[in-house]
């Protein structure tokens, strides 16, 4: 008779801690992962129009556009700079590509970039953006992307 | 004799050496499917001469006119430097359409903007007849 109350006191305990609700563990809540810039921005097709767009201010910019009329002339020049600008912005937003082209330091050593140029550079981009409606959270993190490229790119 | 047969000999050793070397560049060519940006239709860009135009409202409608035309994918017109810059797929239009639509909408004859290069450019060419032979003889998606 005490087996049988004690096995019965033993169902009842595992019974009643197995239906307990544990109050100390976070509630089982479904996250909804926070989407990438690169979403954000509307994928590739998105940044190759801001891409476009921005190419084309900065060719009309008479601030810096000398310093673009090699590859403006040739398009193959021209096809490298916008993969090359797609796939920085694609790449540093979280996106599906890998940029393949050199450093910035690299890439502009011997060129003795200005600060004056470097922000005509960002103006342009800016107005692209804003051309394209991109709000101004996307457009804060993608200059904040880019923006500390600039002491490799500025005076070298 | 002799002679006609070292010639043929000589000649398949090059037909060998051209179909091996065909073979070599065709297999780099495709060895790896192009990138997701490399896949985007190609672009060109032509920019614009609007000196001979001054008011404002001009500039406006050249730069409706070109974002409405077909195959342009960009446009940017500046009163400052005088200009508008258009990028557009090739396959759809080309800058001597371009430049005729241009006219049209501006009432007076525009031609090609040249600016001068100033102290490089970041985008080298040396490769240039490799990665134009990597993209012809490619035939992946």
């Amino acid at each position: 008779m005490r087996k049988i109350t004690v096995a019965g006191l033993l169902l009842v305990t595992v019974l009643a801690t197995s239906c307990k609700k544990d109050d100390d563990e976070p509630a089982m809540t479904p996250t909804t992962p926070t989407p990438s810039l690169y979403t954000r921005l509307g994928g590739i097709e998105a940044i190759s129009a801001v891409t476009d767009q921005f190419l084309a201010n900065v060719a009309n910019d008479a601030t810096i556009n000398g310093r673009f009329a090699d590859a403006v002339a040739n398009p193959y020049r021209l096809q490298l700079l916008r993969n090359n600008l797609i796939d920085q912005i694609c790449a540093g937003s979280g996106g599906p590509c890998q940029y393949k082209g050199k450093t910035m330091l690299a890439a502009h050593t011997g060129m003795n970039i200005t600060n004056e140029e470097f922000g005509a550079l960002v103006a342009d981009l800016v107005a692209s953006l804003d051309q394209f409606n991109v709000p101004t959270k996307e457009k804060n993190d993608l200059l904040a992307i880019l923006g500390p490229m600039q002491p490799d790119v500025v005076g070298h | 004799m002799k002679k006609k047969n070292r010639l043929k000999k000589w000649g398949k050793a090059l037909l060998i050496l051209t179909g091996i070397t065909f073979v070599s560049l065709f297999t780099w060519a495709n060895w790896n499917a192009p990138t997701i940006t490399e896949r985007l239709p190609k672009i060109e860009m032509s920019s614009f001469d609007l000196s001979n135009v001054n008011d404002a409202a001009t500039y406006n409608k050249v730069n409706t006119a070109m974002q409405e035309t077909a195959g342009v994918t960009a446009c940017s017109v500046n009163p400052v430097s005088q200009m508008a810059t258009v990028t557009f797929h090739p396959t759809e239009t080309s800058k001597e359409e371009l430049q005729s639509d241009i006219s049209r909408v501006a009432g007076t004859a525009v031609d090609f903007k040249h600016f001068e290069t100033k102290a490089g450019c970041p985008m080298k060419a040396t490769s240039e007849f490799f990665g134009k032979l990597k993209q012809s003889l490619c035939l992946r998606d």
